[in-house]
């Protein structure tokens, strides 16, 4: 996990554009913080790829199903262009509403496909340094958390009174 | 093969929680010990507590289930046959390298069910047996905690105190005292005060399930471990167990393992004691098929592998309104209930339960809910409902009692094996009608207790799969040869020279964490061994 990834390596520069679109939607930019997308996920998620080739299937088969379900959707809304000129892709050419219905019947139809995009962009949004930064946690070491006052054995006086409650055997 | 010359008094196979008390034990008679363990020692720095990513790392190389962690020393399991997931860790220290070290200990009647509940069956000796053997390894690796709780006998004053009080504790403490309910600080293998050498006090970092960097955790490798290997037990790593070898007339006389690279090798000795938890052991028996034994080893009555017992767990939490700092303090170290321990008919199942209180971790794992089991969702209400949930949110594992049942086991897959060709564990495994009822009503109890604590909102899973740190019951400890696979003192009632001292004796499982029991159990058979080892070996 420690070598150094190189952008794009698994994913085209087309795939990417469209897993920072769709993350862009799972975790939208507001409430001060940013959307997953513009926080660099889809690029985490490339080196996920390459280190975990058993990611690659399902990924790949998630970002294809939101292909072609906005194709379908740009289709039946009888838009004449299905799909943006440089990415090429569909769902790039969605308001924010019609990418969210699209994601929403993914998540309805391939439950299992939805659950790795969406587990993954978790994971590489809330293991990103600049959003751990602006939420404020540091890693659990070296400095751990300042110890809290000895327990207070006063508070057990109620147990205590109601006495032993383990069986003789 | 190139067969090592010397023959150990005692060959010890695992190197986890009760293969360590086994081998320092031993090696304080004079024995000479050879421990073969499959897993390496991990180098404090390799912990993930200083990263960014340590809750991915949580997901890929410190992962709890070997399935997903797939390192080349940890080996497959075929679980597609059970709700529940076997967790545990390949290493020197064993599952004790990213356990919880919630420390309870069995009750006397946990011994007793059969008398006391007419169900499953007794245990051949006592919880009075094996009191000494709690107390000396509470004093061998540092336990903190406060003696005088009323839900279990009397013990000595804990080696370090209890964790302090923090708002997680405040908030439970809330609704135990609201409902009058029994309740204690937990006994835990962690240590709040200098105790041993070489380890540093928790500093409440939270995540104790990736490890502890410091060695606060009294875990095998930093408690046992050094003081073996000070009195000269031979630890061997890499070293994969393939089969225990017997002799013309039955008797263990070794074992052949896989090296690192590997190689083939024979490790000779006069007694064997398997020691690789309550999957690993039946396993390794099973594959250790010979003329005499063509059903595998100690097998005879074809009990090993079978009365699989877990404790089936599920996780109740709580969020609530003011911040609880979940994220504080050991992940799974707090406070215990015993209020519905011991059997009460009228509730709709016999034995009984634990509640123990946990808290939570880091915002990834807000994020995926991995304690409440529901993601936060995705779209424009994340980071709102991310915020309520971070730091406000504490969870409750309802631990019940499982009760033996032969169809419950492991057995040996017919085509997937480790990186070495040896067969994988395959796991079978139903949860009964007494477990589930015990499951709903502990359930119910647990989410008065979060109400009662004032948590807004309380979310439960019904039964949690990947709780399967508890590996219990499949080569059974009984007097009766025909219904049990070791004997009182751990030896195989077909193997004289082979005993066994992990979880996988276990006759039941009480409703408690195993690992005291465990390591007292290694103590106890391990004091029994060196007082009759002329006549053993
Ligand atoms: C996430 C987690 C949390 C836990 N929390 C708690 C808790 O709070 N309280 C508690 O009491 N218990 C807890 N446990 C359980 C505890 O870790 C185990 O009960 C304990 O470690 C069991 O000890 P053992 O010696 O039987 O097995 P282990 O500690 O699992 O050790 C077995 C060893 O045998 C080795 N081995 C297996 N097969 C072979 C082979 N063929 N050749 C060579 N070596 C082999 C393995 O590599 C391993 O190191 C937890 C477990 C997990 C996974």
């Amino acid at each position: 996990m420690s070598e150094p990834h190189e952008n794009g390596a698994i994913l085209t520069a087309e795939q990417l554009a469209l897993l920072e679109a769709i993350q862009n939607r799972l975790i939208p930019a507001g409430d001060g913080m940013p959307g997953a997308g513009d926080a660099g996920c889809a690029n985490t998620l490339d080196r996920y790829l390459s280190e975990r080739p058993a990611l690659r299937r399902p990924l790949f088969a998630a970002l294809y199903a939101v292909e072609a379900a906005a194709h379908a959707a740009s289709a039946a809304a009888g838009d004449a262009a299905t799909a943006d000129e440089s990415t090429h892709s569909a769902f790039l050419l969605l308001s924010n509403a019609a990418r969210d219905d699209v994601l929403r019947g993914l998540e309805k139809t391939l439950p299992e496909l939805f659950e790795v995009l969406l587990h993954q962009t978790y994971t590489a949004y809330y293991t990103n340094p600049a959003v751990l930064l602006i939420l404020g946690w540091n890693p659990p070491q070296p400095e751990g958390y300042p110890t809290p006052p000895p327990f207070d054995e006063a508070l057990l006086a109620n147990v205590k009174q109601r006495g032993k409650v383990w069986r003789d055997a | 093969m190139a067969p090592r010359q010397d023959v150990a008094d005692v060959l010890i196979i695992g190197a986890g929680a009760s293969g360590a008390a086994a081998a320092w034990s031993l090696s304080s008679a004079g024995l000479n010990v050879v421990c073969l363990e499959q897993g390496d020692w991990i180098d404090p720095t390799d912990y993930p507590h200083q990263s960014v990513e340590w809750e991915l790392h949580r997901q890929t190389d410190f992962a709890k289930d070997p399935n997903v962690r797939q390192r080349p020393e940890d080996y497959p399991l075929n679980n597609d046959d059970s709700p529940i997931t076997p967790l545990m860790f390949n290493a020197v220290g064993g599952s004790t390298i990213h356990w919880s070290g919630h420390f309870p200990r069995f009750r006397p009647s946990d011994f007793r069910v059969k008398t006391l509940d007419g169900v499953a069956d007794d245990w051949p000796i006592t919880y009075w047996d094996l009191a000494p053997y709690y107390e000396a390894n509470d004093a061998n690796i540092g336990v903190s905690g406060l003696n005088g709780d009323p839900g279990s006998p009397p013990r000595t004053p804990r080696q370090t105190p209890p964790l302090g009080l923090d708002a997680a504790s405040h908030a439970y403490i809330r609704g135990l005292e609201k409902l009058g309910w029994h309740w204690w600080p937990s006994d835990n293998a962690l240590i709040t005060e200098p105790f041993g050498e070489g380890r540093q006090v928790c500093n409440y970092c939270g995540p104790c399930d990736v490890g502890c960097p410091r060695g606060a955790m009294s875990s095998a490798h930093v408690t046992y471990w050094p003081a073996a290997l000070a009195k000269g037990v031979q630890l061997i790593t890499r070293a994969r167990v393939r089969e225990i070898t017997v002799d013309r007339r039955g008797r263990a006389n070794g074992a052949v393992y896989y090296t690192a690279d590997g190689g083939i090798a024979q490790q000779r000795a006069r007694v064997v004691i398997v020691a690789c938890n309550g999957v690993g052991t039946p396993r390794l028996l099973l594959n250790s098929v010979s003329g005499l034994f063509p059903h595998g080893l100690a097998n005879s009555n074809g009990l090993v592998g079978t009365h699989l017992m877990f404790h089936p767990v599920a996780f109740v939490t709580g969020v609530f309104a003011e911040p609880v700092d979940g994220h504080v303090g050991p992940l799974g170290l707090l406070l215990h209930c015993q209020e519905f321990y011991e059997t009460d008919t009228s509730r709709g199942f016999v034995r009984g339960f634990q509640l123990q209180m946990c808290r939570d971790s880091g915002p990834l794992s807000t994020a995926t809910g991995s304690f409440p089991g529901e993601s936060v969702p995705w779209g424009g209400d994340h980071h709102r409902v991310q915020r309520e949930r971070s730091a406000h949110m504490l969870t409750i594992g309802v631990m019940i009692e499982d009760l033996p049942e032969a169809h419950n086991r492991v057995d040996l897959d017919p085509t997937l094996a480790d990186g070495n060709g040896i067969p994988a564990p395959r796991i079978s495994y139903t949860v009964s009608e007494n477990s589930r009822n015990c499951l709903d009503y502990a359930i119910a109890r647990a989410r008065e207790l979060l109400d009662a604590a004032s948590a807004k909102e309380v979310i439960n899973q019904a039964i949690t799969r990947e709780t399967g740190w508890h590996l219990m019951g499949t080569a059974r400890m009984g007097d009766n040869p025909a219904t049990s696979v070791v004997n009182r003192h751990g030896q195989a009632h077909d193997v004289p020279n082979l005993f066994i001292v992990d979880g996988s004796l276990f006759a039941t499982s009480a409703a408690v964490n195993p690992t005291s029991t465990i390591q007292a159990l290694a103590l106890y058979i391990s004091d029994w061994l060196k007082q009759n080892f002329r006549e053993v070996a």
